[in-house]
Parts: structure tokens; C-alpha cells; sequence
């Protein structure tokens, strides 16, 4: 009983030899997913630097537009001030001179009185 | 479908990004300008004119105005006050250079919308009219529109002031100091 168990365990646990150009191609296999993991690794890496730069680019436009922006909002303001201080300068004199000329107004009726 | 779903989405980025590059541009364009019906074809009147001041400025030119005026009280109280700044002045070479009865046309449009005469002025060859409307605040629109041989001028200020406000104002941009103490009175 125990020959017989023996002999089986002897059978199958024979060393069996590895087929022919196994080591081959387990190593061609591990050198192709390698290989292909390299190439995939800069293609990944390419698209974040794509992402980068136009970020950076739309950045540097809209900062360029801002400033633009900002120098024509100053210039017309200067304008609008301008005009403003003109206004208001050409409001006062007209005041003034209806002022005068009510005062004048006033002084005459008031001699008229007299 | 999922092609055209796919295209369909990229219409709408590029939609997006359009409107989202666009929309810097867009603050650039000019406002229109302030509408004032009161003087509403007084540029005739630049026609024969030596110069011409033509000043039209809303509430938002103002606040623009008012920016920069930070740093002077009185000019930045009054900018931040006024709704609105509308100034026509004609200087003339000679008298009789614009007609008379086109001054009336517009003096005639004061004499509704609830105006009160501060000013009625009339000789032969001048003419005055101060008119305000006020609140229980004080002086919430002053028009004035002055004919003088040489000189047309038409004012329109709207927004909550005082007399010392377009004094301090207009001292300070080189009007003259002259006090008129009827006037000053009868505006406070």
C-alpha cells in the first residue's frame, strides 16, 4: 500500500523538463511589456505638458488683455475727469456771471427805489 | 451618436472659449452716451460757433471720474453725487451768430415737468434762465441755459447737490470766486 503510494508521489513529482525556448519567451515577453510601458510613460507625460502650456498661454493672454484693458480704462477716465473739470468750470462762470448780472439787477431796482 | 454627441460637445467648448476670450473685449466697447431730452438738437448751435464744449457724462463716466479723484474730497464727493453732467457752451465771434428763437425753443421745453424758475433774465440781447427742482434734501436737477451775445451756454446737472458743492467744484477747476448772495440764498 505504501510502495504504491510512494511510487505515485515519485511519478508525480517528477522533474519535468521546461519546453523548449520557454526561458526565451517568458524573457521577450517581459522586454516587450517593459518596452511598452517606456513608451507610454512620455506620451502620459506629454499631455500634462500640453495641459501646462496652454494654461500658461491662455494665462498670458488674459493677463495681456487685462492690462490692456486697464491702461484704456485709465485713459478714458482721464478724459471722462477732464471733461468733468470743464463742465464744471463752464457751470461756475455761467453761475457767476448770472450772479453778477442779478446783483446788478438788484442794485439798479434798489436805486430805482431811492 | 456618440459620434455626434462628441462633436456636439466640442461646438459648446469652443463656444465657451470663445465667449470666454471675447468677454475682456466686450468692457472695451464704449457705453452710449447720456440722453437729454431738454437739449435734445442744440448742436445747431455749432454751427457758426468759434468753439464748442459738448459734455455728456452718466452716472457710470462719473464713478469711472471718481476713481481718479480719490485723492481730491470736494471733486470726488460731487462726482459721486451727480446722476448726470450735461454741458453745452458756444463761443461766438461776433453777436448774432445763432437765432434767438432757436434759444426760446428750448427754454419753452422748462416750462413743464415741474421746473421752478430761480433766474429769469431778459434784455434785447441777453437772456437767463436758472431752473432747479428740489426735494426735501436740497437741489436734486439744475439746468441753466444762458444767452449772451458772444457766448450759448446750456448746463444739466441731475443728482442730489448744493450750491457750495458746484462752488467748491468749480473754484477748484478755475471758475472764478465770484459770489452771488441772492442766488446762493434763493438755491439753499
Amino acid at each position: 500500500m505504501s510502495d504504491e503510494v510512494e511510487q505515485r508521489l515519485k511519478n508525480d513529482l517528477e522533474r519535468v523538463a521546461a519546453p523548449e525556448g520557454f526561458a526565451d519567451r517568458v524573457m521577450e515577453r517581459v522586454r516587450a511589456k517593459e518596452h511598452a510601458r517606456l513608451r507610454l510613460m512620455p506620451r502620459r507625460m506629454m499631455h500634462v505638458w500640453q495641459a501646462i502650456a496652454a494654461v500658461a498661454l491662455i494665462a498670458v493672454f488674459l493677463g495681456g488683455v487685462e492690462a490692456v484693458h486697464r491702461r484704456q480704462e485709465q485713459r478714458r477716465a482721464e478724459v471722462i475727469q477732464r471733461q468733468f473739470e470743464q463742465a464744471m468750470e463752464i457751470t461756475q462762470r455761467t453761475l457767476d456771471g448770472v450772479g453778477e448780472r442779478v446783483s446788478e439787477a438788484g442794485v439798479k431796482h434798489d436805486k430805482g427805489e431811492r | 451618436m456618440k459620434a455626434r454627441m462628441r462633436w456636439a460637445g466640442k461646438g459648446i467648448t469652443m463656444v465657451a472659449a470663445m465667449l470666454f476670450i471675447a468677454a475682456p473685449f466686450q468692457a472695451l466697447a464704449a457705453p452710449p452716451q447720456q440722453k437729454d431730452e431738454l437739449f435734445a438738437g442744440a448742436e445747431k448751435f455749432a454751427k457758426n460757433a468759434k468753439s464748442s464744449t459738448e459734455v455728456n457724462l452718466d452716472k457710470n463716466m462719473l464713478g469711472m471720474a471718481s476713481k481718479f479723484t480719490d485723492d481730491d474730497k470736494e471733486a470726488s464727493d460731487l462726482t459721486k453725487k451727480l446722476d448726470f453732467v450735461i454741458v453745452r457752451d458756444y463761443e461766438y465771434d461776433k453777436p448774432g451768430q445763432y437765432n434767438m428763437a432757436d434759444v426760446e425753443e428750448f427754454r419753452n421745453r422748462l416750462d413743464n415737468g415741474g421746473w421752478s424758475h430761480v433766474v429769469k433774465e431778459r434784455s434785447a440781447t441777453e437772456s437767463t434762465d436758472v431752473c432747479m427742482k428740489t426735494d426735501s434734501e436740497g437741489v436734486t436737477e439744475l439746468v441753466v441755459i444762458d444767452a449772451e451775445p458772444n457766448e450759448l451756454t446750456f448746463v444739466h446737472l441731475k443728482g442730489h447737490m448744493s450750491m457750495s458743492d458746484l462752488e467748491k467744484a468749480g473754484s477748484k477747476y478755475g471758475g472764478s470766486q465770484k459770489k452771488d448772495a441772492k442766488l446762493k440764498a434763493k438755491v439753499k
